[in-house]
C-alpha cells in the first residue's frame, strides 16, 4: 500500500518548520547572548524526537508507529514546558516576568506549549490521512526530504556540541554554563 | 545533558542507516534519559528548575 508523494512533502515540511524552531533557539543562544536555561535544552530534546518520528516516516514509509514517537515526543517535551510555564506563571514583586525575551509577547516555553500541542494535532491528520506501508518498507526519499533529514541532524549535531559546552555530558551546573 | 544530546544524534545515525529496530531502542533509552534528567533537575537542591 502506497502512500502519496504528497503526503511525505508535508512530513518533510513539518520536519523543517520543527528546525526552525529549533535555529530560532540557537539565535536567542548565540545572537542574542541568553543562556539556554535546564528546561529549555530539555524541551529541545522533545522538538528532536518528534523530528525523529517523522524522519522514521521519511525512511520506512507511513507507520503508526512512527506517529506514536511524534506524539510520545510531544507529550514528553509538553510536560517540560508546562513544568516552565507554571514557574514562571506567577512572577514575584520586583523580579523580571517570565525567563529570556519574549517573542510576539510569549516567552519561548509558552510557544513551546503551543508547538506541541501543534506537532499532536498534526499527528493526528497524518493519522487520519496515511495508509499503513508493509513492516519492511525501506523507502528512497526524494531530494526534498533528504535536504529535511540532513538540516534536522546537522541541527541534532549542533545541539549537542552546544550542551557539551553548556552543561558536559551530565546535569547542568547551577547560574549558567559549567566552569 | 551532552549525552543525551548524543543519544538522538546517534538515533539519526540509525535511520540513515536503515536499522529501524535499533533506532526504536535508542529512541526509548533517550526519551527515558530526558525523564530522568527531568526529574533530577526539579528534585535537585541546587537552582537548577528554571
Amino acid at each position: 500500500m502506497h502512500n502519496r508523494q504528497i503526503l511525505y512533502t508535508c512530513n518533510s515540511i513539518c520536519m523543517l518548520v520543527v528546525c526552525s524552531i529549533l535555529i530560532g533557539a540557537f539565535y536567542f543562544q548565540y545572537g542574542l547572548g541568553e543562556h539556554p536555561c535546564p528546561l529549555c535544552l530539555l524541551q529541545r530534546m522533545g522538538m528532536l524526537g518528534v523530528i525523529l518520528g517523522l524522519a522514521l516516516n521519511t525512511h520506512f514509509g507511513f507507520r503508526n508507529g512512527h506517529v506514536a514517537v511524534v506524539i510520545i515526543s510531544a507529550m514528553v517535551g509538553v510536560t517540560f514546558s508546562i513544568r516552565q510555564v507554571l514557574l514562571h506563571v506567577c512572577p514575584e514583586p520586583g523580579e523580571p516576568t517570565g525567563y529570556g525575551t519574549p517573542v510576539m509577547g510569549m516567552h519561548l516555553y509558552s510557544w513551546g506549549v503551543l508547538i506541541f500541542a501543534a506537532s499532536i494535532l498534526s499527528a493526528a491528520f497524518f493519522l487520519l490521512l496515511i495508509k499503513n506501508e508493509s513492516p519492511g518498507t525501506i523507502r528512497r526519499p526524494a531530494l526534498f526530504e533528504r535536504i529535511a533529514f540532513h538540516v534536522a541532524a546537522g541541527l541534532c549535531l549542533a545541539n549537542t556540541i552546544a550542551a557539551f559546552v553548556e552543561c558536559h555530558f551530565g546535569p547542568c551546573c547551577e547560574n549558567g554554563p559549567c566552569p | 545533558m551532552g549525552f543525551i544530546f548524543l543519544c538522538y544524534l546517534v538515533n539519526f545515525v540509525l535511520i540513515f542507516k536503515g536499522k529501524k529496530k535499533l533506532a526504536y531502542l535508542c529512541f526509548v533509552l533517550s526519551t527515558t534519559l530526558s525523564l530522568l534528567m527531568f526529574w533530577h533537575h526539579t528534585t535537585s537542591s541546587l537552582d537548577l528548575n528554571f
